[in-house]
Order: C-alpha cells, then structure tokens, then sequence
C-alpha cells in the first residue's frame, strides 16, 4: 500500500487541477537531442525490444510517416503520443500518462494521434507496439501506461526524466 | 474442537481471492475473453491468470469485448526483466486480439513472477481497475447507438 499512496495521491491531487494548469503547451520541437544519443546507447538495455528503432532498421526506413516520427522522438527528448491533447485526453490511460509525465515539472511534447491517422497506424509500426499511449525519452521508447506507473512508483521512470532534463536546457 | 482459521479468511491472499471473485462473477465471459485465457495459458502456464472484461466501464454496448485488463503471474518471466520486456511477451501472444483490425481495442498488462506476485499479496496490493474513460476516440460503437 505505501508504495502505492503517492501515485494515488498524485493521481487525485491531478485530476482534480486538470491535466494543464501548472503547465504550458510543449515548444519543444524544434529542439534537437545532443547529450540525450549517447544516454540511450546507455541504457538501451532498459527497452528491451529498442532494436525496432534503429536508424539502420530497413523495413520502413523510406516511408514518410516513419521518417516523421523518427524526427519527431529525435527533437524531442519527453515524448508522449497520446489520444487527444494535455489539455483534453480522450483516453484514461493517456490521461495517466500525461498526469505522470506532469508529476516531474517537466516541459513534454505530446502527439494527437487521433488527428493525424498516418501516425496513429504509424506508431504501432515503429515501435512494434499495439497500444496508445507511447512514451519516448531521449529517443528511447519506454513503454505505454501501465510500464509508466510500474516506472513511476520504482523511480526509474523518475531518473530518466532527470537525464533528459538535463538535455532540455 | 474446529476452529475457524480466522488468520487465513484474513490474510491478503484471501482478501485479493475474495476481491478477484467478486470482479470475475460480474463480468460475463464471451468468446475473446475465452480466447485470451487460452491463448495466454498455452504461452505462460500462468500460476495466476485473470482476464477481466472492463468494456463496461466505456461508452460501448452491454455485452462489449473490447477493454480488457490481464494479470498473469508465471515464471515465463524470470528471464524478461524489465516490464517492456514482460509487457511485449504478452503483447505478442495476443498480436491477432490487439490488431488494428482485432476485437480488442484496449489491453491493460499486469505481468511478473510468482515471487513478485507474492511480494504484492503480501503488501496487500491489489490490481485496481484502468483509468475511467475519457470519451474514446469514436472508433466503436456507442452504448445506445441504434444500428439500422
């Protein structure tokens, strides 16, 4: 239970200010990871099936919406697909994972796939992964809601964020 | 002369038995909630296995398959030691059920060993339902949608 308590006291104290008031929208995207190559080579280990995302990973490497979501994981170190927007989750599991990512103070992305269907079929594809939401940290995909809570309430999640805000400066 | 094992009907593994037979009796089972049980038990020989049916919590007509949650405990995962690891063994043994043209539109993954699992009992955790729904997407049909 104690290990629990703070996810459930984060996920009401969330809920109830909604998903944006401490937070502005994400003007991340046209900043580029410099620091964030090298810590995923680090802890490639972590993804466990991080191999779909290689650059070299020829199956899809000519189509368009691979190439989008590739420059899209590369500009932006927090990056969450998600149904809907932080403002408006369409979904309760994005809307965790947004309440998540709002816990650490930090200035994410977030992708709409719901308004663009190329990168709603395209995501699934490139991470070899069948759900929504998707989270990506210093291009490393990390997992959907359920390994963010997992991630969350062992701090591991918490120590990437730390990393990854380091590169957002 | 019988006394009434009090200190067991009140350990954490009763209380969650008590807890997953109250969610299991309410839910109706169909035939992709079938199919995942098998599917899963021919790939993990699980020591504990609950698929629940939470389309009911969704704007989806009664009777719905398409939100699940699952909760397998095997020793399949000893060697899958991060969660995405665990979560993609799951995920692969579902592919036809999670397709973008399979009935299942949401799957919610609690997969770890045996021991891990005993650890959870004993702290008295249990595994709560998903997140309410947030309106959806549009891609299912409504609960009081008329089809004509």
């Amino acid at each position: 239970m104690n290990r629990m308590s703070p996810l459930l006291l984060l996920v009401g104290l969330l809920n109830s200010t909604s998903c944006t008031l401490a937070f502005s929208p994400a003007t991340s995207s046209s900043r580029t990871l410099q620091r964030c190559g090298s810590t995923t080579t680090t802890t490639g280990g972590v993804g466990g099936g991080g191999s779909t995302l290689r650059m070299s990973d020829a199956d899809e490497a000519s189509s368009p919406t691979r190439e989008r979501i590739q420059s899209l994981v590369e500009a932006n170190p927090v990056l969450l697909f998600m149904k809907g927007t932080k403002l408006f989750p369409q979904c309760g599991f994005s809307n965790t994972a947004c309440q998540i990512l709002q816990s650490y103070g930090i200035d994410f992305h977030t992708v709409d796939v719901l308004a663009d269907d190329e990168i709603r079929q395209g995501i699934k594809t490139f991470s070899q992964w069948p759900t929504i939401p998707q989270l990506y940290v210093c291009g490393e995909f990390i997992g959907g809601s359920d390994i963010m809570i997992e991630m969350y309430q062992s701090g591991e999640l918490g120590e990437m964020i730390e990393k990854a805000k380091a590169d957002m400066v | 002369m019988l006394v009434p094992p009090n200190n067991i009907l009140r350990s954490p593994l009763a209380s969650s038995l008590r807890f997953i037979m109250s969610m299991t009796k309410s839910v109706a089972r169909g035939p992709v909630s079938a199919t995942i049980e098998a599917k899963l038990t021919a790939a993990f020989s699980p020591t504990h296995l609950e698929v629940r049916n939470e389309s009911q919590m969704h704007n989806v007509p009664t009777g719905s398959e398409t939100h699940f949650k699952v909760v397998v405990v095997s020793e399949k995962f000893r060697d899958a030691r991060t969660p995405i690891s665990r979560h993609r063994l799951v995920n692969d043994a579902l592919k036809e059920e999670v397709a973008a043209d399979g009935p299942v539109h949401a799957l919610s993954i609690v997969a770890m060993t045996p021991e891990k699992w005993r650890e959870r009992l004993d702290k008295g955790e249990v595994v709560g339902p998903s997140p309410n729904c947030k309106g959806g997407d549009g891609s299912l049909p409504k609960k009081n949608e008329v089809t004509i």
